[in-house]
């Protein structure tokens, strides 16, 4: 890939995976009766590798923080579990600007 | 989380002692709730030492929330050194009353809610109680955050009006964040305080205004403590703000007013 399109497609990649983690938050903060399936969403958009497996340390702590956070969810600890859900979020997000930044 | 709690504890510079500058204690009408022993508690596992506290949205509020802002007054005459009492009124009802009663008793702010209680910030009500807060040297923290739809524009005359009121934008004033930056960057005397905001809209706010402006807040039980000091550190850290200027946000910016 040349450097143009390589920065793009893990952008792209990335920005999905956003997409979806905004939906299962909002599902989670409105108690939306879909939240375990918005929350199925965002571990399905987390499965595989990054394009170009630049991005898979990253990927690797989303989906240790969405697990956990699914689990807490499960027990009933919403407080915890939105604390996991929210800082995946964020290191998703900055890592996108770091990566604009060149 | 325990790779990401080593980084924030490894950020949060030596000596520094974390001051939460949005909390809650009582009850909420949504079913939430926080004890002061729950809030020491989460405070003592992260090491923060000091937290504004002030009452949710309490379903037991009578008019002039008296109630649930005794809560807070006794939380604070239980543990006079880890919090910082904060009072809430309705602005539609009579409020006076229980405004002068709580300036009496020694309550250190006010916080208001236009969302819980349905109110614009332009509102000559509210408009006037910011003025009384003003003239007792009152801080007041607004909740400028989830389902605010007009921040700005009707909050910039009182501020304009009053140069002397210390104000607190609950949530950074997150949807207009990067507005509220340059409207309100010449006026020294309003903070921007990060709680539950996303680390996207905090790296804006990172970016556009100097850190000595910024506080680190939880918004407990909305939020929790290790994720919230994870989103402002991070969001500090890509913006490239110093780290000389962390000490700041986690503490001492708000504790200019509390020391």
């Amino acid at each position: 890939m040349k450097a143009g399109v390589d920065a793009a497609i893990r952008t792209a990649h990335l920005v999905r995976i956003d997409s979806y983690m905004d939906f299962a938050i909002l599902a989670m903060w409105t108690a939306s009766p879909r939240v375990d399936v918005m929350l199925g969403m965002v571990d399905a958009s987390l499965r595989g590798g990054s394009p170009g497996g630049k991005d898979d340390d990253l990927l690797e702590k989303l989906r240790a923080l969405v697990k956990e956070g699914r689990e807490y969810l499960a027990e009933g600890d919403f407080f915890v579990a939105m604390g996991r859900m929210r800082t995946a979020h964020d290191l998703l997000s900055l890592h996108v600007i770091r990566l604009s930044d060149g | 989380m325990a790779s990401v709690w080593s980084w924030v504890k490894e950020k949060i510079p030596a000596g520094v002692e974390v001051f939460d500058a949005h909390a809650h204690i009582g009850a909420d009408v949504d079913g939430r709730a926080m004890t002061a022993d729950g809030m020491r508690s989460l405070m003592d596992a992260a090491d923060v030492r000091k937290s504004i506290v002030f009452p949710l949205n309490d379903p037991n509020a009578r008019d002039d929330y008296s109630g649930p802002n005794d809560v807070v007054w006794n939380a604070y005459e239980e543990y006079p050194l880890s919090f910082v009492p904060f009072f809430r009124l309705n602005p539609h009802l009579d409020y006076d009353t229980e405004f002068g009663r709580c300036v009496e008793r020694g309550f250190m702010g006010l916080k208001l809610h236009p969302v819980s209680q349905e109110f614009e910030l332009d509102d000559s009500r509210v408009v006037r109680l910011l003025g009384m807060a003003a003239e007792a040297d009152l801080p007041v923290l607004i909740h400028a955050g989830f389902a605010m739809q007009r921040i700005v524009e009707p909050l910039l005359p009182t501020v304009e009006a009053h140069p002397e009121l210390r104000l607190i934008l609950g949530h950074a004033a997150m949807v207009e964040v990067l507005e509220a930056t340059r409207a309100f960057e010449d006026h020294l005397n309003v903070l921007f305080e990060t709680s539950v905001v996303q680390a996207k809209d905090l790296y804006e706010l990172c970016c556009s205004l100097d850190p000595s402006r910024i506080c680190f807040g939880s918004d407990i039980p909305y939020g929790d403590l290790p994720s919230t000091l994870h989103s402002i550190l991070a969001a500090a850290d890509a913006a490239g703000v110093p780290e000389e200027a962390l000490p700041g946000i986690l503490s001492e910016n708000i504790r200019r007013w509390f020391p």
